[in-house]
């Protein structure tokens, strides 16, 4: 794993207009940054980032139906009493889940380490299985690149197909739905839209604050047509809080990611794994917080259970620092992993985002942060793969 | 080879695609334009633009979204979009038609075909709110992004689409609403 300096294409800017890719630039700062690469060995990825990803997810997988049937695993992951038997039941009827994205971090020596599983809301999908491809695509047409020159990333070829797996099973009409203000997030949802549509699945787009509740209890979109299925890039634990939130059960809606996931974005899932699969190589100590306030002397991380993009992160390093983020996540529970810190490259401090689609591994993206704590303002660096 | 065979989209950005890493048929794609003039200069017949932006004068206000009241249009499409509905549908507040759909279809043989899919909404904001399409996929043409041949025929509301009485909007989307993005 190496990171090399490449001249950006001349005309990224206009082709990433041309495409869509709104939030190349982001509150003035790059987010796009194809000034570098990363380039792996295709040993490398197959073997220290494929494999672990099918596993690690596998791992996860089989923790949610011994966590949904626990009253006490429940209560301990902080997820409403109110929603259980919601949540239980969309695990037995087997709805479908989408994707996901897991954060490792890997520099090219040893086992990658499961930082935390995004499984909920993830995002950076679009640069990381669209524009990336576009990217390399370019960079060898143009001669930048070898002609050999490839990359892990069959995201969208496996998007498009699970979305045609899909088809067959959701209740119509089905929505895409973000927060009206989020440039990103909208971002997200229109691609995704864009890959069901190329899979024969006709959808909608509607703001998650356009969604109305009729009076039966189902939610309605802006021409009062009940909603079959919703995609939402919106936190499962927020719509459970938001006024809406004691509908949901009774509404008879169907969500992608479905209400099960509850469990396995939630952080509490860190310590759990730890305990059923400990000591294994792609996994770092973890603990709830309440239960061993002290188990990891020597450096430690500490997240709060509901925490995004990298808000209310507190580390304590080997050497005593402390390093801490801010953000909103005030008042909840938190666990606590074993510090294992991002090595820093030549740009930063690159963590890898591994996605799962259905539950296959398709690919990866990397973002570049100034420090060790990757958060909404890092950029996101294109890798290949070179043998 | 580790990524996708092709890449391809056809709901965003303004440009057709483009690129293949080998030589499968092109995908289809759908661009929208405010004129006849502009679907024109895009490379569609003069016939199908002309039709498509016609059909989606005719459909515009059985497609667009209803309002009661036009504090409530313009709270979604912002002021100056909306306009009072005086038609066959009854009397509402509905945001102004922004154009029109077209899709860009390839069959087996690779001939092109363009097909109009319907109107499209935008908002003072940028966005825009398209009515789930009807079937443009469906019969001989194919998906041939994934190489899924996927003949999908029914659209986001065939054999549902039951119609309920909205008592309220509003309730999904406030708890974080200062923050802005949510993605992990």
């Amino acid at each position: 794993m190496h990171r090399m300096a490449i001249a950006p294409r001349t005309d990224w800017q206009q082709t990433a207009e041309a495409y869509g890719f709104r939030f190349h630039t982001i509150s003035g700062e790059m987010y796009w940054d194809e000034s570098a690469y990363y380039a792996f060995s295709l040993q490398e990825v197959e073997r220290n980032i494929e494999d672990p990803t099918g596993e690690i997810h596998q791992m996860a997988m089989s923790l949610v139906g011994d966590v949904l049937r626990s009253e006490a695993l429940l209560t301990k992951l902080a997820i409403p009493s109110s929603h259980w038997d919601w949540i239980a039941d969309s695990w037995r009827r087997g709805q479908p889940h989408l994707y996901g994205r897991m954060d490792l971090a890997y520099d090219g020596t040893g086992p990658a380490k499961l930082y935390e599983l995004n499984y909920d809301t993830p995002t950076s999908l679009y640069e990381a299985a669209f524009f990336q491809w576009i990217w390399l695509e370019q960079q060898i047409e143009r001669g930048a690149l070898p002609k050999g020159a490839d990359q892990y990333n069959s995201i969208q070829d496996k998007v498009v197909l699970a979305f045609a797996e899909l088809a067959k099973g959701l209740p119509r009409p089905f929505y895409f739905s973000a927060a009206r203000g989020s440039v990103e997030d909208q971002g997200t949802v229109d691609y995704l839209r864009d890959c069901a549509q190329q899979a024969g699945l006709a959808a909608g787009s509607i703001a998650i604050e356009d969604i109305g509740l009729s009076t039966t209890g189902t939610f309605t979109d802006l021409n009062d047509i009940v909603i079959g299925t919703l995609f939402k890039l919106y936190p499962l634990e927020d719509l459970f809080a938001d006024r809406y939130g004691s509908a949901l059960p009774g509404s008879g809606l169907q969500l992608i990611e479905p209400p099960w996931k509850s469990v396995l974005s939630n952080k509490g899932i860190l310590p759990l794994l730890w305990e059923r699969y400990e000591g294994h190589p792609n996994l770092l100590p973890a603990y709830f917080e309440a239960e061993n306030p002290a188990p990891l002397p020597e450096g430690w991380v500490r997240k709060p259970l509901f925490s995004r993009e990298g808000a209310n992160i507190r580390i304590r390093t080997t050497e005593g620092d402390i390093l801490e983020s801010d953000g909103p996540y005030v008042g909840a529970s938190h666990i606590r992993q074993a510090y294992h810190p991002l090595t820093k490259f030549p740009g930063g401090y690159p963590l890898i985002g591994s996605w799962i689609v259905g539950d296959a591994p398709a690919g990866m993206g990397l973002r570049e942060d100034a420090g060790l704590i990757t958060r909404d303002t890092s950029r996101f660096v294109p890798h290949v793969i070179l043998d | 080879m580790k990524r996708s065979t092709t890449a391809s989209l056809v709901l965003m950005g303004l440009a057709p695609l483009l690129l293949t890493a080998c030589d499968d048929p092109p995908a289809p794609t759908q661009q929208s334009f405010a004129t006849v003039d502009n679907c024109v200069a895009a490379g569609v017949p003069r016939d199908t633009c002309q039709t498509a932006h016609d059909q989606a004068i005719a459909n515009a206000e059985k497609d667009s979204p209803h309002f009661g009241t036009l504090e409530q249009c313009i709270a979604q499409f912002g002021a100056g979009m909306c306009q009072q509905s005086g038609g066959d549908h009854g009397s509402f507040w509905m945001p102004m038609l922004g154009g029109f759909m077209i899709a860009r279809l390839f069959d087996s043989s690779n001939n092109t075909s363009y097909v109009p899919v319907g109107p499209i909404y935008r908002s003072a904001s940028g966005g825009y709110y398209s009515p789930p399409s009807n079937g443009v996929y469906g019969g001989s043409y194919r998906s041939s992004a994934s190489g899924w041949g996927s003949t999908a025929s029914g659209d986001g509301s065939s054999g549902s689409g039951s119609r309920a009485i909205t008592a309220s909007r509003g309730g999904f989307g406030s708890a974080h609403a200062a923050a802005g993005g949510w993605g992990g």
